[in-house]
């Protein structure tokens, strides 16, 4: 793969990856909002926004290294009706659009709770869209190893998974910036930070199941397919077996690496900032099985016909 | 090329070992909590460059194959020891807040290469390239980055705090691991994936989006990057450059720790050197503070002394002021009262230069700030600020010009009776603890001043019981003698008128008899009388003076035996109680004993663990007839005088066989003692210039 090719990767992860931490703290900012009161939900969300609006910002400026001519990639959304490509494109820009606007609100003015939270909840919505059409391009005839519902359901996996560890990493990584800062231990932002992650390493370890699930039946279905198919899963168990192993390994591992600090975070009397360098490697082998994930699955098809 | 694998791998093992024993030995350098991986890395590095120099020895195929697997771990641990050791030196350096978001903004990025590294292992080559490639790629690149960045850091830091010589080496080992970085990092074997297909050993530069070798993109001063350039100009190889970079990091790593150890122990030997001087200061400051403390001490205990021996206000007063200007010191020292008159305030006594003396004639004390300091109940300490009019007259022209004054109010039952002042001309002002001392004699002086009122009172209340006791002397005795006589004159009269002769003459034996004993009794009570313990000739000296005067007045042999050896160790009030004790004895014994010899005893006796002055009046007389004699008058008054110092007095006396009285009374304890000595040799010392001066 070179250059151009990396880009496809690159843009489908970060997106989905920016759709997934939305979700995630928004869902945080639901439910935390009843515990631990609107105010102090907020300053904790503030920051996380900034960056899922530069992760996705990452994203969009990451897939123009896929295209031929760049500077017309505004054209691409000129066919909204007929084209998934276009509908994606279409669905990213409001998802960015709606998230930013968000961002705007959230830092800019204060209250406004409730538009607040429709707007997350539409950029969240948009987003799914956004992720849905993603997968809705790879489903096409020609490609018999993309052609599956598996292929979104896999996407959404990705959206979840990498959304939970991703924001596991944001919010220690904000608690000790905002420490440093304010030079002094912020006991509400720590518990509401120390909470979050807890659950979310749960959540991890309840998501990767079903994610591993998926890629396992993916596999199986390769396998039991068409010519074409057992072609493509000849490849993955040949050719890129190393690769594959690692990859599952690597969300083995990562997700492991997140439950255990956070399992052992009462024994060790450890607090939740002291555990940042684990969970950052943690989301990082995450995210490296991921697009290894990715990697296999552009490298593993076989087009048929022209 | 061995040799030059085996300088690179002896310049990294010198510098591991290097490292190693700094480690150990400890240093105040923040870098060497580190030194530990600093030290692995050099080690491990040393052995994959001698793995290098055996390999290129040769030998047989499962030789080299061995070699070959050992050096693909060894290789990357050298990276991950060398990026642990720079990631650790750089998170030691305070960065700003905003940092803590870069492995953040990083992540993805590490993530993508780390992937596209792990995807080139499926490319047709032996396993040790993408190995070699990639331990360098990832983890000796940044590695020594992190070490090159964190050490310019680590340099800067220094020299901020003044260690140049440390700083310059550390900066030069700084640039010497970037180098290491661009050298050992960046310059790999080639491959067909970048950047390892751009830039490599073999020069083959490729296309990055199409994958097509193309020609030398470099030229230039960019020249100098190309490898394959740098050999044909210099004849080196890349091994070489990578030595060299190897003795220059090992090089300014050694000599930095060395000179930085030297620095510090240089410091460590001034500061120690500068603690040594602070605590013989503070040392000498403790002994000056004690000395004073002792001085002040004992002179207000001999204060106290001189208040409890009744000693005359007014030498109580001058001792004061005397001591006061030299231990404060002052150059005048003034002590004033409010006259009870005329309600102003009036210069009592005062210690200068030139005298110390009691004032007789009134001179009233005008200076502003002595009346305000006496009208607003504060004790005063100047400022060096006061104004010339507020302080006008303070010394009353006797110290001076004053620069430094602290001022204390005298206060009896609440009420501002004078004031007690120090000044001195240079310019040093006084303390607040000056201030306490001089507040300490204030109070001295006030209890002083309350004891002469109080002694005057007890005189004053004594002289009528005293004009009471010598009336009813007078009465039981003289009086009675001369009324006796009066009766004997008319009796003498009638038998020279009836002309007995004989009668008259027997009368007349009779009357002499009755006036030697009126005789014996007043001169007995002016023996009493003149007997004192104030002329400063002691107890023992003056028993033995008023037994002698006794047996010539009474004719009454005496024999006093003295069994003390050394001090008496009596109070005061129990010395005198003794010795009124003793003239009641013998005047009891003249009276009523007809005794021929009296013996009088002092001694020392011992009894539960006390020590008690023994005195014992033996006379061998008639001795007491009956009970009623035991507990007269006169032997109540002894048993009083006896319990008044807590002490006892017992009577023996068989009839016919004499009287024992045996008085005790007790020795002071020793911690008094020592304080009455204490007391009494400072008091020799203090009295000695003045008996001096008096000379």
């Amino acid at each position: 793969m070179n250059v151009r090719e990396w880009a496809l990767p690159v843009y489908t992860i970060l997106i989905q990856m920016a759709v997934g931490m939305l979700l995630v703290l928004w869902s945080l900012r639901f439910f935390g909002s009843r515990k631990f009161g609107k105010v102090a939900i907020d300053r904790v969300v503030r920051d996380s926004l900034l960056i899922i609006n530069t992760t996705t910002i990452f994203g969009m400026i990451g897939a123009h290294f896929h295209l031929s001519r760049p500077y017309l990639s505004f054209l691409a959304i000129s066919n909204f009706r007929t084209s998934w490509l276009s509908r994606e494109i279409v669905f990213t820009l409001l998802f960015f659009l709606v998230s930013a606007a968000l961002l705007f609100f959230q830092w800019f003015r204060e209250g406004h709770w409730g538009l607040k939270t429709a707007l997350g909840w539409l950029a969240i919505l948009f987003g799914f869209m956004a992720v849905y059409c993603m997968g809705q391009i790879y489903l096409l005839p020609t490609q018999p190893a993309w052609n599956t519902p598996l292929t979104i359901i896999s996407f959404y996996g990705t959206v979840l998974l990498l959304g939970v560890m991703a924001l596991a990493t944001i919010l220690i990584m904000d608690l000790r910036f905002m420490e440093i800062r304010q030079k002094g231990v912020l006991n509400e932002w720590a518990i509401i930070v120390n909470e979050t992650v807890k659950r979310l390493a749960v959540a991890a370890g309840a998501i990767l199941i079903p994610v591993v699930l998926i890629n396992l039946f993916y596999i199986h279905s390769l396998r039991t397919g068409s010519t074409l198919m057992q072609t493509s899963y000849d490849l993955l168990v040949q050719l890129y077996e190393p690769l594959l192993i690692i990859r599952f390994l690597l969300l083995l591992a990562g997700v492991g690496w997140l439950v255990i600090p956070v399992a052992m975070l009462k024994r060790t009397g450890k607090s939740v900032q002291e555990i940042f360098t684990p969970v950052y490697l943690a989301c990082l082998l995450v995210i490296v099985g991921e697009i290894l994930g990715r990697f296999l699955f552009y490298a593993a098809h076989i087009r048929t016909g022209l | 090329m061995m040799l030059i694998f085996f300088f690179n791998g002896l310049a990294f093992g010198g510098l591991g070992l290097a490292a190693y024993l700094q480690y150990r030995q400890g240093s105040d350098l923040p870098l060497n909590k580190h030194l530990g991986w600093l030290a692995a890395f050099g080690l491990v590095c040393g052995i994959t460059s001698w793995l290098d120099m055996f390999i290129a020895s040769g030998g047989t195929a499962a030789y080299l194959h061995v070699l070959g697997m050992v050096k693909m771990i060894t290789q990357p641990l050298t990276g991950i020891l060398l990026l642990k050791f720079g990631w650790d030196i750089l998170r030691d350096i305070s960065l700003p807040s905003w940092a803590t978001f870069i492995p953040g903004v990083l992540i993805v990025p590490i993530a993508l290469v780390i992937t596209y590294a792990a995807t080139t292992f499926i490319t047709p080559s032996p396993i040790e390239i993408p190995i070699d490639i990639w331990s360098r790629y990832l983890l000796y690149l940044p590695g020594s980055i992190l070490a090159g960045i964190g050490f310019l850091r680590l340099g800067n830091a220094q020299r901020k705090r003044g260690f140049s010589d440390v700083a310059n080496l550390l900066f030069g080992a700084g640039l010497a691991f970037l180098f290491e970085a661009f050298i050992v990092g960046l310059v790999v074997p080639a491959a067909p994936y970048g950047p390892a297909s751009y830039y490599n050993y073999d020069r083959v530069l490729s296309n990055a989006f199409t994958g097509v070798a193309g020609e030398n993109m470099f030229s230039g001063f960019t020249a100098w990057l190309d490898y394959a350039h740098v050999l044909v100009v210099t004849g080196l190889p890349i091994e070489f450059w990578r030595m060299l970079s190897a003795f220059a990091v090992t090089f300014f790593v050694v000599r930095g720790l060395g000179v930085f150890d030297a620095i510090r122990k240089r410091q460590l030997r001034e500061l120690q050197e500068q603690r040594d001087r602070a605590q013989a200061e503070s040392f000498d400051t403790q002994i000056v503070a004690r000395q004073t403390a002792e001085r002040w001490t004992n002179v207000l205990m001999i204060i106290n002394r001189q208040i409890m021996e009744m000693e005359d206000v007014d030498k109580i007063l001058l001792y004061i002021v005397k001591n006061a200007r030299e231990l404060l010191p002052a150059n005048f020292i003034g002590l004033a009262l409010i006259a009870d008159n005329t309600n102003s305030l009036e210069l009592k006594c005062f210690s200068a230069e030139a005298a110390t003396e009691i004032v007789d004639s009134q001179i009233g004390i005008h200076t502003p700030l002595l009346l305000e300091t006496l009208q607003t109940a504060r004790s005063y300490c100047s400022s060096g600020y006061e104004a010339f009019e507020q302080t006008e007259n303070i010394t009353c022209d006797l110290g001076g010009r004053p620069n430094s004054f602290g001022i204390v109010r005298l206060e009896l039952d609440n009420r501002s009776i004078g004031l007690l002042w120090a000044t001195r001309s240079d310019q040093r002002q006084y303390t607040e603890t000056d201030l306490i001392w001089l507040e300490c004699l204030a109070d001295q002086v006030v209890i002083a001043i309350q004891h002469g009122l109080m002694t005057a009172q007890l005189q004053s209340l004594s002289i009528p019981e005293e004009r009471a006791r010598i009336a009813r002397d007078m009465h039981d005795g003289l009086a009675q003698v001369l009324g006796y006589l009066n009766l004997e004159v008319q009796t003498l009269g009638a038998l020279h008128k009836q002309g007995k002769n004989e009668a008259l003459s027997a009368e007349l034996e009779k009357m002499r008899a009755a006036i030697l004993v009126a005789n014996a009794d007043v001169r007995e009570n002016i023996l009493s009388l003149r007997t004192t313990l104030a002329n400063g000739k002691g107890l023992v000296s003056a028993i033995g003076e008023y037994l002698d005067e006794f047996s010539i007045q009474t004719r009454i042999e005496t024999c006093f035996a003295n069994n003390l050896h050394g001090e008496l160790k009596l109070s005061s009030i129990a010395e005198v109680q003794l010795v009124c004790i003793l003239q009641e004895s013998l005047a009891n014994v003249r009276k009523h004993a007809h005794a021929r010899k009296v013996d009088v005893s002092l001694s020392r006796i011992k009894e539960n663990g006390k020590d008690w002055i023994s005195l014992q009046v033996i006379d061998d007389g008639i001795g007491l007839s009956d009970q009623r004699s035991k507990h007269s008058f006169g032997l109540n008054t002894m048993q009083e005088r006896a319990n008044s110092v807590g002490g006892a007095l017992e009577l023996q006396s068989p009839p016919g066989k004499g009287t024992v009285v045996a008085c005790r009374l007790p020795c002071l304890e020793t911690e008094r003692l020592k304080e009455n000595q204490i007391i009494s040799t400072q008091k020799e010392k203090t009295l000695m210039p003045e008996s001096e001066s008096l000379e």
